[in-house]
């Protein structure tokens, strides 16, 4: 399976990405107008009928947390787009929004309308001004012609300033509301206590644009690509050895192996050395070896098999001169400079497991890694303290991947 | 401590804008005066804290949090990508040709995480423009144009 | 609506009215779980993830001390999970701060069977002792970071704001804005802080010097309760008295008038009873 362009513009397009023309092209206004007659349960079943679930790595099912929003009790609700987009190796929203910020934005504006929220937020990462420039511009474009502004939904564009875990839900909204961004306790989940306690729909970029493709066009469109169990396409970031690094989108279902060698996706290893791993995921993510590599799919059941998850789409190819531990302890630093600090396991374990992997001790102290990885799992708040050993463990398993 | 005479909290006032006077800004705030200051210094927090009705406490507690308001006093951050990709193109040679390049001058050398550029591997981050593929002669040209507004 | 829910704990059925947490679940069915930046008069911080259990059907552990309990929950104290987690945030916690006056975290320590050096050698929170005023001392090596201070000095308690939490990650630290002294600060000295440290990281000066002598002795240490004399509140003091000398000073943290919260004058403002010089009328 090669390239779709679906979530992303075809190459050829002619339209500015943030002008009335493109909205037309791309069937948005169709769906602004399609979605004004529906009412809120009709979206929702079509929401859930597509079967879309979150890009952001969690993959929740959309419908399901759309018609938990619009069914929560409360006289203010908001909607937020997540574009805070900072986990190693993951590029996707920003390529996306990029090309196309009408998709999301038109996403956003739908899922307000669903869940009568008056108000909507794009958080954007502070490191991503060009991408947030676009952002402003087809927001400007969208105040124009009516679909954003005082009689529909106000939408305020907000800026990060350097911290990767603002991307968590909850310490998104800290964010915004003007406090440190540290995650909260869950439950309340923020689909009945978001943004300043109220019921609140928050979405990754991508999953935003699924919306307004899907609405653009409909059910059956939607799922003509993709698997039984997930309909669709997935952005993937790829990037390391590979010959052609970048964002495609391709299929659910399609073969990891094809992702990396055909001539219009990876288009295979650079130098012409072999694969030694792939980090699929993200930084919370797995290692996957060739063999592993060569017998997994795109999809959640396939990935599933051999203890992996699709997370935020990204791809980090490393041939077979580079050594994990290495990268392992660069990921360790990662971790430990993003931990917000707020609760022990994360706090001290990424510094611990940080300064192991500096003094070369990964393999030697693997048994106290397992059990401070298991407890970081266990025991952290939020996900950020709760994925950060998920590579480093998953390199444990899998001896055979690490140099000596 | 700043109070409503002084000349910070009539500056910071005027940057708070069309905003409205209220905890929610504090971002924002911080962003304008960032940018219209090139840094956030103690004495703008402190009025910021009266701008806002926010204790002077949180205003650092929450400006301390986030990496790009980090205080590097008179100099101009450039941060240059060292996580795992970019670390795999050459960032650390980048890193530094750069930290040679800024002897002497108003500039700090910092180690960025994920730019989120993965795809044009090495990057470079410098006062909001984003080097793609940064090379070494790139990085120091950009270095040797900063100057003090 | 029900008004109380019934749970199980490690196979124990109880039933509690609605809102309880399940720490508080645990303590009735007689499981009760260890915690360290639980408090009973502060919101739940939910930071130190010592009172994590395991819940049916959750994927991670826990935290017992801000879950509120639900009706046909099933919930295990004492599981391998539990008690690894447990284990491993001791030992991190010991890994970094210095625990010589932290009973809660040496008890989570033994129980758990933590040991102090399996992740001792790297980077610690050890760190010169701010003495900078005459009322409390800040010795942050002991902190633990539990956000009790925090909390007592904000909306919780004092409703000063003086302190919060700066930096981030193993940097975060308890900050009265750009690491300045107290008496530079919004710090009004009620000293609720202190009161709610469980690690000695805010500490009594009296205390504090009286420790470095080599002079406090808890086994020495009489106390007397009395009603503070300066306003009509009525606050419960608790007179710490060592060799006839106030000091320290609490309140009981069930007292109903003060809930353990005193101010400026109740807590430090005990000198002029044991003041040498007699007051003498204007003549």
């Amino acid at each position: 399976m090669s390239e779709v362009r679906r979530l992303l513009p075809r190459p050829d397009i002619q339209s500015s990405a943030t002008s009335v023309e493109r909205l037309t092209e791309r069937g948005f206004d169709h769906a602004l107008s399609r979605i004004s007659t529906m009412t809120s349960e009709d979206i929702i079943e079509e929401v859930s009928a597509s079967g879309i679930k979150g890009r952001g790595g969690a993959a929740f099912p959309t419908g399901l947390k759309w018609s938990s929003v619009y069914k929560a009790l409360g006289s203010e609700k908001y909607v937020v787009m997540n574009a805070d987009e900072s986990e190693l190796g993951t590029f996707k929203d920003r390529v996306l929004l990029e090309q196309d910020p009408l998709g999301p934005l038109v996403g956003l504006l739908i899922a307000a309308h669903c869940v009568g929220a008056r108000k909507a937020f794009c958080y954007i990462r502070g490191e991503y001004g060009e991408v947030e420039q676009n952002l402003a511009d087809a927001l400007e474009m969208l105040r124009m012609t009516g679909w954003v502004g005082p009689h529909s939904v106000e939408v305020e564009i907000r800026r990060g300033a350097g911290a990767y875990i603002a991307g968590e839900e909850t310490a998104l909204f800290n964010s915004i509301e003007g406090k440190r961004p540290e995650p909260r306790v869950k439950p309340p989940f923020p689909t009945q206590k978001g943004l300043w306690g109220s019921p609140t729909l928050i979405q990754n970029v991508e999953t935003l644009a699924n919306i307004a493709i899907l609405f653009a066009h409909d059910v059956k469109w939607f799922k003509e690509y993709g698997t039984q169990d997930t309909a669709g396409t997935k952005l993937v970031a790829l990037s390391g050895h590979i010959r052609r690094p970048g964002v495609y989108e391709v299929p659910f279902g399609t073969a990891l192996t094809d992702i990396l060698q055909k001539a219009d996706l990876g288009g295979s290893i650079t130098s012409g050395r072999s694969l030694g791993a792939v980090l699929l995921g993200g930084a919370a993510g797995t290692f996957l070896g060739p063999k592993e590599v060569e017998n997994a799919s795109l999809d959640y059941p396939s990935l599933n098999k051999a203890g992996a998850s699709i997370g935020s789409g990204a791809m980090m190819v490393f041939d077979d001169t580079v050594d994990l531990s290495w990268v392992l302890t660069r990921m360790a630093r990662f971790f430990a400079e993003e931990s917000c600090g707020q609760c022990v396991p994360c706090r001290i374990g990424t510094r611990r497991i940080l300064e192991i992997a500096e003094s070369g001790n990964l393999r030697t102290r693997s048994q106290d890694l397992r059990e401070l990885g298991q407890a970081m799992r266990d025991a952290s708040i939020c996900g950020l303290g709760q994925t950060a050993p998920v590579a480093l463990l998953s390199v444990l398993d899998r001896p055979e991947l690490m140099h000596d | 401590m700043e109070n409503e005479n002084s000349a910070i909290y009539q500056e910071v006032q005027a940057l708070l804008g069309d905003l409205p006077q209220h905890r929610t800004q504090l971002l924002p705030l911080l962003w304008r005066v960032a940018e219209h200051q090139g840094r956030i210094s103690r004495q703008a927090m402190e009025a910021i804290a009266v701008v806002l009705n926010v204790p002077v406490a949180d205003v650092f507690g929450v400006a301390s949090f986030y990496t790009l308001f980090e205080d590097v006093g008179e100099n101009v951050p450039v941060y240059i990508c060292t996580d795992v990709m970019c670390a795999l193109a050459g960032a650390e040679q980048l890193k530094e040709t750069a930290e040679h390049s800024a002897v002497n001058r108003p500039v700090a050398v910092k180690e960025s995480a994920c730019l989120g550029q993965c795809d044009h591997a090495p990057a470079a981050w410098i006062k909001g423009k984003v080097f793609k593929r940064a090379t070494a002669e790139e990085i120091e040209a950009a270095i040797k144009e900063v100057r003090h507004e | 609506m029900a008004t109380s829910v019934t749970l199980k704990v490690d196979g124990d059925s109880v039933t509690l009215p609605q809102g309880t947490t399940l720490r508080e679940a645990c303590e009735k069915a007689d499981h009760p779980v260890p915690t360290l930046c639980w408090h009973e008069n502060l919101t739940p911080a939910n930071a130190c993830r010592a009172c994590v259990v395991e819940v049916k059907g959750s994927r991670t552990l826990v935290a017992s001390c801000s879950r509120v309990a639900e009706d046909g929950m099933e919930v295990w104290t004492n599981t391998e999970r539990v008690q690894n987690a447990r284990k491993v945030v001791a030992e991190l916690l010991l890994s970094t701060s210095d625990a010589t006056l932290a009973p809660d975290l040496k008890d989570l320590a033994q129980a758990s069977g933590a040991s102090a050096e399996r992740f001792r050698g790297g980077a610690t929170w050890e760190q010169p002792v701010r003495v900078d005023n005459e009322l409390y001392v800040r010795d942050l090596s002991k902190c633990i970071l539990c956000y009790r201070c925090v909390e007592a000095c904000g909306a919780d308690w004092q409703n000063t704001f003086a302190i919060q939490v700066s930096g981030r990650g193993f940097d975060a630290h308890i900050d009265a804005g750009f690491g300045r002294e107290l008496a530079e600060s919004d710090c009004v000295f009620c000293g609720n802080c202190v009161a709610v440290c469980p690690t000695g990281a805010l500490i009594g000066k009296t205390e504090w010097d009286l420790r470095n002598q080599g002079a406090w002795d808890e086994e020495r240490i009489s106390t007397t309760t009395t009603i503070c004399s300066y306003c009509g509140v009525g606050c419960e003091l608790k007179l710490h008295v060592l060799d006839n000398k106030i000091v320290k000073v609490t309140s009981p943290m069930d007292n109903p008038v003060s809930h353990g919260m005193l101010c400026v004058k109740g807590r430090y403002g005990y000198e002029f009873v044991q003041s040498e010089e007699t007051l003498v009328p204007n003549s």
